[in-house]
């Protein structure tokens, strides 16, 4: 799974493979505009629903962070 | 009661010795009573106000613990709000609520019709509501700790905004006296005084006598951008010095708060600005207002539908763009129904969606310019240029309407004649004379100030000076402490007949 | 506890270098220089009161006069409550046979915070003095002087709160003068004025308020009344004579001038109005010459026609003996005093 999360990132943001910090929404690697993009990138993929309060720095820390996410919404 | 005030530092003292001196457990009671009393002993009977939005967040909140209704959510939203609205702006609409109060016999309170920290505790009110709706938050079952959350007394006044899930836990845990939270939180507070005292209260100075002056040529082009730096630095060092009193004294009291500063002058970016500015706000309007918008339904729906017509990226633009046009709605109304704060909130708007709309091409512009970008005069272009930016946009809503704040732009493009300098009558010394409404001296403290004031944000950067300080020798130490506490007391500009309050605390 | 005893020793170190820089920038209101040499050690009066004793009466001319001596205990717009608390002080240190009190201050209660200030400058800091600090208020819309601004009252426990911005004047080497430039010659407690001013219209000696015009009290305010009887008791208490005067004064109303003289009758007391036809008829005050200001204060020429007129009255009313012709060091010293006096009147 983790390819094709990694995989539907870099189509939003290549600059994703190759952050290596711990905190991506943070470090401003994906703005609110791509947040969008993945969000709707991830729910077309997997079929789950991601809200608002799924929207947060936790979350959206690294793409292992979003493959959490992605699996406790499954 | 003004948090630069000697009656402040009195009250802190009192609440300070008390609440080591009592048992762990009944701490955060004591901290609750000195939360209602500071209101109290500022905005007299509107203490009903926030108590009131305590109850109503309390009762919903238990309510959503067991059902979440999309309905219900928006009540307590209209309440809220409604509630803000009320007591905000009512007022204004003829003699509206301070002659309704007249009527039924508070005169005395009508004249402070609207309870400070008003916009502060209905945010954090909402942002708790929000949470325990979204179940990232548990609902508090203690009524009492729940308006603990509401009216902490140091963050009543100019925030920062809090956040439950931050502090809550900190507010009602036992604290023990610790000499390093008690000494770092006073040199906080001590520098935050220093901050406002002595340098913004001098720049107040000279943004003033440059604004009010415009209409005097004397004033024109190179002045309007001069007052540009003071007005940004003024309103800079006025509200992060109060936010440096509001996180000293919840250090003394061993509570940490979020930062709410963080050298936002420095930003290259409006984006990056409103993350280094009023931190608590902006990361506020984007959790409740952005993404509750574009993450809602129907948005998703669009950008799905969209998406398959002009493309995924076009879609998310246009709902990231939406989404931005009710952040700062929502901004220029939480600060004021007005047209400067509407147009104040729409600059702001047109400039970040201009950076959202052109995001690709100026990508592929860092791209190509790489070596350019990275360039220093090139970065130091770009924070002179989101200085002054920023500083049109918060210039705006100090105007007293849109025309005096367009006019005052366009004086920028007149060349100005006339002298800024002035002469004492009969007088030729220079000790007499004053340039941009300051005197020699206070020109030449505001200078040293303001030297001082960047050596010791750039060692900020690297290190806390105050761990600094307390590695030095204690006689080095209790130097420059000292000094400090003179400084203060002898530059600072307050007493006489008018101590300039707060810029941010209408708000 | 090494540290907490750091941290007390620290802030007494603070407090100390605030504490001096609070005397060394606290400006000189005081008059009490004057009585130096002990040249007013047993006076025969004091006269108490507001600027219309310190630009009015010059102990030096009664000197001249009757040989008594005294001196003068006022401040700018002295209410009665101040006037009460710097008598007090100065019995401490001296005991005159009179006391003559100026009724200026029975127009109003607190008067002007800014003024009282300088009156509260001038006194040490002690219990009496926090007694007045507490008790001091600020006068309602329906007295004559209406404090513009809400005073904050640490102005007058630590007077480095409104003072501290004078570290300009060591700048320009004001810092002894600032707040003294109008005193700068003084005798006795007297501040002898040189200028000269001319009303541009002709007020008339005691009118009606009617005929005055505006809204000022027509009775004696609550806390002159309060005040009257606590300095009476005061005086008693220290077998002092206690004399109520009112020197001329364009601002003086006749419903004060009855008031005042209702009150006088009501506490026993002699009440010398200067207002009166009578007394005004022998001062033969020169309108064009004799004011130093539009508040009715008497310039050094006026000061002395009416200082003449109050050393006649004590010949004639008080029994103080003539301190002169025995050549002893204090008649040499008054002497000197109101030859200094002359000296300044003639330059």
């Amino acid at each position: 799974m983790r390819e094709k999360v990694l995989a539907l990132l870099l189509e939003v943001n290549e600059e994703i493979g190759d952050y290596e910090g711990s905190s991506m929404l943070e470090d401003e690697v994906i703005t609110s505009l791509e947040v969008i993009e993945i969000v709707s990138a991830l729910e077309d993929e997997f079929g789950i629903t991601i809200s608002a309060k799924n929207i947060s720095k936790e979350n959206f820390a690294t793409v292992d962070s979003i493959c959490n996410m992605v699996e406790s919404l499954q | 009661m003004s948090l630069v005030s000697l009656y402040f530092l009195l009250f802190l003292a009192v609440v300070t010795l008390v609440y080591y001196l009592l048992p762990g457990k009944v701490q955060w009671v004591w901290l609750l009573l000195a939360g209602l009393a500071f209101y109290a002993l500022c905005s007299y009977g509107l203490l009903i106000v926030p108590v009131l939005d305590a109850v109503i967040v309390y009762f919903f909140g238990k309510y959503f613990e067991t059902k979440k209704q999309k309905l219900l959510m928006l009540i307590e939203l209209i309440l809220l709000f409604g509630i803000l609205i009320l007591l905000k702006y009512a007022g204004r609409i003829g003699a509206g609520w301070s002659g309704f109060l007249k009527g039924f016999g508070f005169g005395q309170i009508a004249a402070y019709a609207v309870p400070i920290g008003l916009s502060y505790f209905t945010i954090m009110a909402v942002a708790y509501s929000v949470d325990v709706f979204r179940g990232t938050v548990q609902a508090e079952k203690n009524f009492a700790r729940l308006l603990l959350f509401l009216t902490f007394f140091p963050v009543m006044t100019q925030g920062p905004i809090l956040r439950y899930d931050e502090v809550s836990k900190q507010l009602v845990t036992p604290h023990r006296f610790s000499y390093q939270n008690l000494t770092f939180g006073v040199q906080r507070i001590l520098w935050g005084f220093f901050k406002k005292l002595v340098i913004s209260e001098r720049l107040a100075v000279v943004s003033m006598t440059i604004t009010e002056g415009w209409g005097s040529s004397a004033y024109s082009g190179i002045w309007v951008i001069a007052s540009f730096f003071a007005f940004s630095f003024r309103l800079y060092m006025d509200f992060s010095g109060c936010i440096d009193i509001v996180i000293g004294t919840a250090e003394i009291l061993g509570i940490r708060l979020p930062e709410n500063f963080n050298h936002s002058y420095l930003s290259r970016t409006i984006p990056e600005f409103w993350r280094r500015w009023h931190i608590t706000l902006g990361t506020w309007l984007k959790d409740y207002v952005m993404y509750s918008i574009t993450m809602s339904r129907p948005a998703k729906q669009f950008a799905k539908k969209a998406g398959k017509k002009i493309g995924r990226k076009a879609a998310a633009t246009i709902v990231t763009c939406i989404g931005i046009l009710f952040v700062w709605l929502v901004y220029a109304l939480w600060h004021d129904i007005s047209a400067v704060f509407l147009v104040s909130g729409a600059f702001y708007a047109a400039i970040i969606i201009l950076g959202t709309v052109f995001d690709p091409l100026i990508k592929k512009f860092r791209k190509r310019f790489a070596s350019l970008v990275e360039s220093i005069p090139y970065k130091v272009f770009m924070t002179v240029r989101t200085l002054i930016l920023s500083t049109i946009g918060a210039f705006f809503v100090f105007m007293p309407t849109v025309k005096d704040g367009a006019a005052y732009l366009a004086a920028i493009f007149k060349a100005p004649t006339g002298a800024v300098m002035q002469m004492a009558k009969g007088n030729s010394s220079l000790l007499g004379a004053t340039f941009l409404g300051l005197d020699l001296p206070d020109m030449i403290i505001l200078v040293l100030a303001f030297v001082f004031w960047i050596v010791v944000s750039r060692l900020d950067a690297k290190k806390d000076p105050r761990v600094r300080l307390s590695e030095m020798n204690i006689a080095v130490r209790w130097i420059i402490l000292l000094l400090l506490v003179l400084v203060v007391v002898l530059f600072g500009k307050y007493g006489g007949f008018d101590t300039g309050s707060f810029v941010y605390q209408a708000f | 506890m090494k540290k907490f005893a750091r941290a007390v020793c620290f802030c007494l170190i603070a407090v100390l270098l605030l504490a001096l820089l609070n005397r060394i920038l606290m400006p000189d209101t005081d008059f009490s220089a004057d009585l130096k040499g002990g040249v007013a050690d047993e006076p025969d009066y004091i006269m108490l009161g507001t600027s219309n004793v310190f630009y009015n009466v010059n102990p030096l001319v009664i000197w001249d006069e009757t040989g008594y001596t005294g001196y003068n205990v006022s401040s700018e717009q002295a209410p009665l409550i101040i006037s009460y608390y710097e008598l007090k002080n100065e019995l401490k240190k001296r005991k005159p046979k009179t006391v003559f009190l100026d009724c200026g201050a029975f127009e109003y209660n607190y008067g002007i915070p800014s003024f009282n200030q300088l009156s509260l400058d001038k006194m040490p800091l002690n219990m009496d003095k926090l007694r007045l600090i507490s008790e001091l208020g600020e006068d309602d819309e329906n007295n004559q002087i209406k404090a513009k601004n809400e005073y904050s009252k640490i102005n007058y426990l630590i007077p480095l709160y409104k003072f501290h911005e004078r570290w300009k004047d060591i700048l320009d080497g004001t810092l002894k003068s600032r707040y003294h430039d109008k005193y700068e010659h003084t005798f006795m407690g007297y501040v002898a004025e040189k200028s000269v001013f001319v009303y541009e219209k002709q007020y008339k000696w005691l009118p009606t308020l009617k005929e005055f015009g505006g809204t000022y009290l027509t009775e004696v305010s609550d806390l002159g009344r309060e005040y009257l009887s606590k300095i009476r008791t005061l005086c008693e208490e220290n077998g002092i004579e206690l004399v109520l005067f009112k020197t001329p004064s364009k601002g003086w109303i006749r419903e004060m001038h009855e008031a005042v003289t209702e009150l006088a009758k009501e506490e026993g007391l002699s009440f010398l109005d200067m207002n009166s036809e009578a007394v005004l008829e022998e001062l033969q005050i020169d309108e064009n010459k004799d004011f130093a200001d539009s508040s009715s204060h008497f310039n050094i020429y006026g000061a002395e026609k009416v200082s003449r007129y109050l050393a006649a009255y004590m010949k004639q009313n008080c029994s103080f003996t003539d301190k002169r012709g025995h050549k002893d060091p204090l008649e040499t010293a008054w002497d000197q005093m109101y030859q200094e006096y002359l000296d300044y009147k003639e330059n």
